[in-house]
């Protein structure tokens, strides 16, 4: 035993520390925000409303309005603000997918697990076949995702290991499915985003994913983007067994910090939101 | 669709850490993220070998990096010492083992009280991996307990967790070459360890 060798250590799992990482982000945004900030907001809201009020009322007064020529246009584009009601709601839900395409998907979906791991891989391809399959869903996609619909599912396999995988590929596994993994009311969605530029009839185009793992409690998830001249509709899936994707995409939307922001909420089976969220790019 | 570019929803790298550092003094979130991901590992292996404990490390590394972005939300740290947030992350880590050290110590001496709980084996490979990795750690520390504890500190950063001497200096709060005379003690008692533990 040689004391001044560091006696070796195994590392830090990386899929604990995403989850770490993220929830340390997360909450360091909560943080920055200072109680005022609210109120003062209300209270220029309230300036802005009186203000506009008081111009409108003004009789015969359509020489232009003084306010018109001080508001000259900034030199770098803002991210829009939308009242989240503002938006409308989109399900991208495609039904429930057959058995055999499950079984299918699956099979693909460990044979890609199986180079990765070695002779270690929790699973083999053949073990989707006596696997319990929890939830097998289409989803629509969203342009620029280059196919149609995508089959999202999740499932044991007879030794209690869980996967959730997306088409054939593997988005996360865990030895059980009853693993909470950091989840808890307070913070009921853990996701992991995916964002991606492309162009489309010479225009940009923006594709956001988002793979997530919930509370059982969370049923439903939805995504918009919002850029510099707009916001998309809210995009939604139904989802169960604490796990699920959705993706959304917008023409104009440049992936840039700044110049795009996409939110995601959560509801409960109660329909009540249960979690909300920004991601900056 | 052409792809233009593809990544992840994650801050661009900054080059130094000297960056990182900046931006975390503007107090951005971002800046939090990418110094977790350049040193959790770092921290995690640290607080295994202090501790003997991978649970026990998992806390510290969260409780680690919260501290540090309270530090920076609450007044300006300044700017980077040795070009490097490590060993200012080390010194924040230690102090959290430290204090949940005393924490636990009271909740071992209260749960010392309490009936004893149902034996409930993990028989899971990786947990299996983990218990022989702490065993091994801790017959480590149980080595180096002869030592006494700011010798024993010195060692671990010094040799564990490869700072520099001037690094380990500021994580200790001493100077320099009270460092190099404890590295120096530690060596003379080393040999006499190695043949007890042998």
């Amino acid at each position: 035993m040689n004391l001044l060798t560091p006696p070796p250590v195994e590392k830090l799992d990386a899929e604990y520390a995403d989850q770490v990482r993220r929830d340390l982000v997360r909450k360091a945004r909560k943080r920055q925000r200072p109680a005022w900030v609210p109120v003062v907001a209300a209270a220029c809201g309230m300036a802005v409303i009186t203000t506009a009020v008081v111009l409108l009322s003004r009789p015969g007064d359509d020489s232009g309005a003084p306010a018109a020529n001080t508001s000259a246009p900034t030199a770098t584009p803002t991210v829009v603000q939308v009242p989240p009601a503002k938006s409308a709601r989109v399900s991208l839900d495609l039904g429930q997918a057959t058995a055999s395409e499950a079984r299918a998907a699956a099979r693909n979906c460990l044979a890609d697990l199986s180079p990765r791991e070695g002779g270690n891989a929790p699973a083999k391809p053949q073990d989707a076949d006596s696997a319990t399959v929890r939830q097998a869903r289409w989803i629509k996609t969203m342009a620029g995702s280059g196919v149609a619909k995508i089959l999202m599912q999740t499932f044991t396999t007879a030794k209690g290991y869980w996967f959730q995988c997306l088409g054939d590929d593997l988005v996360r596994s865990r030895p059980s499915a009853d693993s909470r993994g950091g989840l808890n009311v307070a913070d009921p969605v853990l996701g992991d985003w995916r964002l991606q530029q492309g162009t489309e009839a010479g225009g940009p185009l923006l594709l956001a994913e988002y793979s997530f793992v919930t509370l059982p409690s969370v049923v439903r998830m939805e995504l918009r983007i919002r850029w510099t001249a707009g916001a998309s509709p809210w995009y939604g899936v139904t989802f169960s067994d604490g796990a699920g994707y959705i993706a959304a995409s917008q023409l104009g939307a440049v992936a840039k910090r700044g110049e795009m922001e996409v939110d995601v909420r959560a509801f409960d089976t109660t329909g009540k939101q249960v979690f909300s969220d920004v991601e900056y790019g | 669709m052409a792809m233009t570019s593809s990544r992840r929803s994650q801050p661009p790298a900054a080059a130094r850490d000297g960056d990182l550092w900046d931006a975390l003094r503007r107090a951005e979130p971002e800046a939090l993220g990418e110094l977790f991901s350049r040193y959790a590992g770092v921290v995690h292996a640290f607080a295994v070998r202090h501790t003997g404990s991978y649970a026990s490390a998992d806390d510290a590394v969260q409780a680690t990096f919260i501290n540090a972005w309270r530090q920076f939300t609450r007044s300006d740290p300044g700017p980077l010492r040795y070009d490097s947030a490590r060993p200012w992350l080390l010194a924040i880590a230690r102090n959290e083992l430290r204090n949940t050290t005393r924490a636990r110590r009271r909740l071992t001496q209260f749960l010392s009280r309490q009936p004893a709980p149902l034996h409930q084996p993990d028989h899971a490979e990786a947990v299996a991996a983990r218990v022989d990795s702490e065993k091994h750690i801790q017959a480590v520390r149980a080595a180096l307990a002869a030592l006494p504890v700011h010798e024993r500190e010195t060692i671990e950063l010094v040799y564990w967790a490869e700072l520099s001497v001037a690094e380990a200096a500021a994580v200790l709060g001493v100077a320099e070459g009270t460092v190099k005379a404890r590295l120096s003690r530690a060596r003379h008692r080393l040999p006499a360890l190695l043949e007890e533990n042998r």
